[in-house]
């Protein structure tokens, strides 16, 4: 109960004095606002998830709980719409605008799973400073930052453009879960390979070159077209 | 030879109000209608002060004791004080870091000294002479925070921007957080945030250890903005007041 009323309370307060900072301060530049934002929930989620892997001493790969969270898939799409400008960054902004609350909702319907728990309850029991709590709950905050200026910036008055973003979010949510599920079903029957936890490193550090290699490929492009 | 409370108290507050009461006065006579620059001169001091203390205090606890404690570290918050001071004598610009020390000095310093009046002694450090010492000490610290406090708002050397709550609530924030991860690292108590610490386990015990302090820093941040809030709106009203007593003044004329 404490943990979702303190999820409910990071989530809405850091996009408020966020909001606030940026009406005080006249920042007009929401775009590289959200680069920033990304950038620093990107490193919290590498520390939530080194800081996880570090406690399972005993365990031959860390446990699944820690791997692919919604909020991994939040942070890659938020890098690709922050860097690219072409079709894809747009879509993908589309997709962030509505489903930045998923990582928090996630949280309080399945607290096993994303959450530390008390040290007497299942989950990373290790953890005993609730730190990967701290980390997912900013994280969570920054996230809705993220969403809710996206949602800001591409307002429209056209139906159909959000009719198929949520159509879009929707299907994101969906395979998400099928993803989720079938990894559930792979630690069940104690399938040897930990695919699922290679998989997130890879997602991770690769997640840190890919806006680099994309700004860097499209300004090799621009100037071309220049030529 | 042991001293009660009582006597700790009356001692302690006594040497701090002494020494308080006469910054403030030989401050305020022969600095008060000066430039900004020599009003810097007693914050100057008192930096000055500050560190002798906290040396004498260090070389004490080193002697009598032999142990040198994470709570002693002068990294605990009021021993930011110190680097306040030296933030705001030594540094002549009106950039962030000055404005955020300024806006701590008054708005956090001025209440923590204040509290140090009424609160009874460390519960660990009465009854024999190095509890009188300490606490002496410590009392002497805080209450000239306060007045170097009340020095400043007298003498106008911080105007209140709404703009500075943000930076002065992060610096809080990031303190916060900071005491987190260095207690978690090296063991103990940075500044009472430690994962035991005596003050606030009931409030760890609730909302747990790190996201409990980073919840004292979301409440830092929004206090901050209401503090500021509330200074700048009752200048606001006394602004208007005075116009209208200024116009009311013209109408009889």
């Amino acid at each position: 109960m404490i943990n979702n009323i303190l999820l409910v309370v990071f989530t809405l307060c850091i996009p408020a004095i966020l909001f606030i900072s940026l009406f005080l301060y006249k920042k007009d530049n929401l775009e590289k606002v959200n680069k920033v934002i990304i950038i620093v929930t990107l490193a919290l989620e590498l520390l939530r998830f080194f800081y996880n892997a570090s406690f399972y001493e005993k365990a031959k790969t860390p446990s699944g709980e820690l791997t692919f969270s919604f909020i991994t898939f939040f942070i890659v799409f938020g890098l690709f719409a922050s860097f690219n400008k072409g079709k894809l960054g747009i879509f993908f902004k589309r997709i962030t605008s509505y489903t930045f609350l998923i990582p928090m909702f996630f949280a309080i319907f399945a607290p096993r799973v994303y959450l530390a728990l008390a040290k007497d309850d299942a989950g990373n029991s290790l953890d005993i400073y609730a730190v990967e709590n701290a980390i997912y709950f900013v994280e969570s905050g920054l996230v809705a930052c993220f969403g809710l200026i996206n949602l800001y910036l591409n307002r429209t008055k056209n139906i159909k453009y959000h009719m198929f973003s949520l159509l879009f979010s929707v299907s994101i949510y969906v395979a998400y879960t099928l993803i989720s599920i079938g990894t559930k079903y792979l630690w069940e029957i104690e399938y040897d390979y930990d695919l699922n936890f290679y998989l997130s490193i890879f997602v991770s550090l690769a997640s840190i070159f890919i806006p680099f290699v994309n700004s860097i490929c499209l300004f090799k492009f621009d100037k071309k077209k220049v030529e | 030879m042991t001293f009660s409370y009582g006597f700790i108290f009356f001692i302690s507050n006594l040497v701090g109000t002494i020494v308080g009461v006469l910054f403030l006065v030989l401050s305020l006579h022969f600095f008060k209608n000066k430039d900004s620059h020599k009003k810097l001169i007693p914050i100057k001091c008192a930096f000055y002060f500050l560190i002798i203390l906290e040396i004498i205090k260090i070389m004490y606890l080193i002697s009598a004791t032999g142990e040198f404690k994470p709570k002693s570290y002068p990294i605990i918050y009021c021993s930011c004080a110190m680097y306040f001071y030296f933030i705001i004598g030594f540094i002549d610009k009106d950039c962030t870091l000055v404005r955020i020390a300024k806006g701590n000095m008054i708005f956090v310093f001025l209440v923590m000294g204040f509290l140090y009046y009424v609160s009874f002694p460390g519960l660990d450090r009465t009854g024999n002479l190095e509890g009188l010492i300490l606490n002496t000490h410590s009392r002497l610290y805080h209450i000239l925070l306060f007045y170097v406090a009340i020095y400043m708002i007298v003498t106008k050397l911080y105007d209140f921007r709404l703009k500075d709550c943000i930076p002065v609530g992060l610096f809080n924030a990031s303190y916060f957080t900071f005491c987190t991860i260095l207690s978690i690292f090296i063991g103990g108590e940075i500044s009472n945030f430690g994962p035991e610490s005596v003050e606030l386990y009931w409030f760890y015990d609730i909302f747990g250890y790190a996201t409990g302090n980073i919840l004292l820093g979301i409440i830092a941040i929004f206090l901050s903005i209401l503090c500021y809030l509330f200074v700048l709106g009752i200048k606001k009203i006394n602004k208007k007041r005075i116009e209208q007593k200024n116009n009311r003044q013209i109408d009889i004329h």
